[in-house]
């Protein structure tokens, strides 16, 4: 197996722990932060998707779907390029995903860009180095690829992790 | 580039958190469940994607794991038997500390680097049993994904815990 058919897989498996994680999930636990100044779900699984649509879409040289296919209108946000980095604990307690069906949704058309641009890498795109010099040394895709993967899983992992506290033991139905 | 050497890097920075994560928890700390009774602890959980790691590894390669080749039961202080453990009784795992922690989780990744790193285009397509009776069996890079997945999610838990333990800001 080639590099990048591991990180499609790595990417099925985020989709995979997101579609379990987030059927059937009350507004009111995709808000609920456990103590104070912790991530919701919500927001969880909002930043998790729009690092993916960024960054993977920087490397294929297309537009954000959230821009493109007029997600921030669903989310009822503002049309910018907003990850979520530098978010302060307030802003992170103050937002609302409409609901995890919606979450879902757009996180199944990013998901499907990934895909489409991980499924044309040839093994020169991987070592092809990006130009930002404000990384020492500076990052070649591959390395890129790399941390979505390590951010979107890590974040999927914290999502099913709330879903059992919330849900109870047993939830997972396998 | 292969899928093996993409592994090596995606564990290589996940375990960048883990150890940033378990630096400078007490074992209080570590054992502790923000999350409530039942929950899993940061330690457990530390303890628990090690073995997941050393067990794949190792069956890969058709050799003991190396929980069992060099006593870290006894490190554990688990006699006998391991405990299946379970939301009534993860609390009584004692994660010792974060060193011994720490211990167990680059004695394993040593020889998980090993391993990878001796890994082919033809070794990684080399079809195994799955872990899952009756599933369909599942190629050497498959398990390799799996094993990232499942380590970089409990990383990612800790990490979670580690701001729910020591409040926001300590990242």
């Amino acid at each position: 197996m080639e590099g990048a058919p591991l990180i499609a897989d790595g990417l099925d498996r985020i989709k995979g722990t997101l579609d379990r994680c987030l059927t059937g999930v009350s507004a009111h636990d995709l808000a609920r932060q456990p103590s104070a100044d912790t991530n919701s779900m919500g927001w969880l699984a909002w930043h998790l998707t729009r690092v993916q649509d960024d960054h993977l879409m920087n490397l294929a040289g297309r537009g954000y779907a959230w821009l493109e296919e007029g997600w921030h209108e669903r989310f009822g946000m503002p049309a910018e390029n907003d990850f979520g980095f530098g978010w302060t604990p307030e802003q992170v307690a103050a937002f609302r995903a409409p609901s995890s069906e919606l979450l879902r949704d757009y996180h199944a058309a990013v998901h499907a860009r990934s895909q489409e641009y991980l499924a044309n890498l040839t093994p020169d795109d991987l070592d092809r180095v990006l130009d930002e010099p404000q990384w020492d040394p500076r990052p070649t895709v591959a390395v890129r690829l790399v941390s979505v993967i390590n951010d979107n899983t890590q974040h999927a992992g914290q999502i099913a992790y709330l879903r059992g506290l919330f849900g109870g033991y047993g939830w997972q139905s396998f | 580039m292969q899928a093996n050497e993409f592994f090596d890097m995606a564990l290589t920075r996940a375990e960048g958190a883990l150890k940033r994560a378990l630096v400078g928890l007490s074992p209080e700390e570590l054992s502790a469940q923000p999350a409530g009774p039942g929950s899993n602890p940061i330690g457990w959980m530390a303890w628990h994607l090690t073995r997941v790691q050393d067990g794949v590894i190792s069956r890969l390669q058709g050799i003991g794991t190396e929980w069992d080749t060099n006593g870290w039961a006894a490190r554990f202080g688990i006699k006998g038997e391991m405990p299946q453990w379970t939301p009534d009784n993860v609390h009584e795992f004692d994660p010792v500390d974060a060193a011994t922690l720490l211990g167990y989780y680059d004695a394993v990744r040593a020889r998980t680097s090993a391993y990878v790193g001796g890994l082919t285009a033809d070794s990684l397509a080399v079809e195994q049993e799955s872990f899952r009776p009756g599933a369909p069996p599942m190629t050497v890079a498959q398990m390799l994904a799996l094993v990232l997945g499942d380590n970089v999610q409990h990383i990612g838990q800790i990490a979670y815990l580690r701001g729910a333990v020591k409040e926001q800001g300590w990242y």
